[in-house]
C-alpha cells in the first residue's frame, strides 16, 4: 500500500522527501504500525514528537490505511 | 480623559462588563522569555488585574533576538525585575507579582489568591509537566505554547474535561537544549497565546480546549488538530497520583 508522510524542520532531513520538498511517498506492507514504518525507512521514533492525520493526533501505534497522508512533528519545546 | 481600554472594550464580547472581568482576573505566567515577553506585554496592555510571573534567569545577550521585554542595557539584570519595571510602565494600573525562583507546583496549588488561568511560556518538558500537574490539581486551564525552528505549537488544556499536556506527550520528548528560535515567530505565537488567554477569561468564542494549533512557518501551514484524553496519562489518567481529585 501507499502512504504519504510529510514533515518540516529537522525531520525533513530524516524523511528525505521525494514527492515535493516536504512529502515522501512510502510503499509498505498493510497492517504495519506507523512506528514500524518509520523504523523501516530509517527514522527513529524518538525524533517524532507528534503525528496527525486529518484533524486528529494519532499515536505511533496507529495502523495507516492505503493512501493516507500523515504529518510528522519533531519535538517542539523552546519558549 | 479618554479611557485606556476604549479601543478594546468596544469589541463584541468585551464591552465595559468584559473589561471589568479582565481587571478582576488573575493570570499566572511561567517564563518571561521569547513567548513570555509578548504574553506579559499584551496581558498588561489589556488590563489583566493581577499577573503573577516566574522566571529564575538573568538577561543574556543571546536572549535579545526574541525577548522583547529586554534590551542591551538589561544584560546581567534579573529578568523578573526588568519585566516588572517595563510592564509597570506599560500599565501602572495592574498588580504584578514577580517570582525570581525556579517554578514549583506550590506556586499554583498553594496560591493565596485564586488563579483563573496559567500560561506555559516555559522552555523544557519537565517544567511543563510540573505546571500541567499543578493546573490539573487546581482545575485551572493552561494555555501552552512552544517553539523550535520554524515550528510552533499553541494549545489549550483543561484537564478536568479533556486532555492535558501529558496526554499529548505521554513520554518526555527528545529535545535540543537550545533549539533555534526566530524572534518574529516567538512574537507571533506569544501574541496569539495572550489573545487565547483573554478570550478564555471572557468566554468569547468556542471552547478550544483539547485542540492544538500546529504551525509551520517554513511550510506556511497552520493545522488545528484534536487530541484525546488517554487513560494511562501520568497526570490526569486513571491511576495517576492526581487522578482522584
Amino acid at each position: 500500500m501507499t502512504l504519504y508522510l510529510k514533515a518540516g524542520g529537522m525531520l525533513r532531513e530524516y524523511l528525505q522527501p521525494d514527492v515535493d520538498v516536504f512529502t515522501r511517498r512510502v510503499e509498505c506492507t498493510e497492517g504495519l504500525s506507523l512506528r514500524d514504518i518509520l523504523i523501516s525507512i530509517g527514522i527513529r521514533p524518538v525524533h517524532v514528537a507528534m503525528a496527525f492525520s486529518g484533524d486528529r493526533l494519532i499515536p505511533l501505534s496507529h495502523v495507516p490505511s492505503d493512501g493516507e497522508t500523515i504529518t510528522l512533528r519533531p519535538p517542539v519545546q523552546g519558549g | 480623559m479618554p479611557d485606556r481600554y476604549a479601543r478594546q472594550s468596544s469589541m463584541p464580547g468585551i464591552g465595559p462588563a468584559g473589561q471589568r472581568t479582565l481587571e478582576r482576573s488573575h493570570i499566572f505566567v511561567a517564563g518571561t522569555g521569547g513567548l513570555g515577553s509578548p504574553v506579559l506585554m499584551y496581558l498588561s496592555c489589556a488590563g489583566i488585574g493581577r499577573i503573577t510571573f516566574v522566571d529564575r534567569d538573568a538577561v543574556e545577550i543571546t536572549n535579545l533576538n526574541r525577548q522583547i521585554l529586554f534590551d542591551s542595557t538589561d544584560i546581567g539584570s534579573r529578568k523578573t525585575e526588568v519585566a516588572c519595571r517595563r510592564l509597570s510602565a506599560i500599565n501602572p494600573n495592574i498588580h504584578l507579582d514577580p517570582i525570581d525562583t525556579p517554578l514549583n507546583e506550590q506556586m499554583i496549588t498553594e496560591s493565596d489568591l485564586p488563579i483563573d488561568l496559567a500560561i506555559d511560556c516555559l522552555d523544557n518538558d519537565p517544567s511543563r509537566r510540573m505546571l500541567a500537574r499543578a493546573c490539573h490539581e487546581k482545575g485551572i486551564p493552561m494555555v501552552h505554547g512552544a517553539l523550535a525552528g520554524y515550528e510552533a505549537t499553541l494549545a489549550v488544556f483543561q484537564s478536568r474535561t479533556g486532555p492535558c499536556y501529558a496526554c499529548v506527550h505521554p513520554d518526555p520528548p527528545l529535545t535540543a537544549i537550545t533549539p533555534p528560535v526566530l524572534g518574529g515567530i516567538a512574537g507571533t505565537v506569544g501574541s496569539m497565546m495572550a489573545v487565547e488567554a483573554i478570550r478564555m477569561i471572557l468566554n468569547v468564542g468556542p471552547d478550544r480546549s483539547g485542540s492544538l494549533l500546529l504551525m509551520d512557518f517554513e511550510r506556511g501551514t497552520f493545522d488545528r488538530v484534536y487530541a484525546s484524553r488517554i487513560t494511562e496519562c501520568p497526570i490526569c489518567g486513571i491511576g495517576s497520583a492526581s487522578s482522584k481529585i
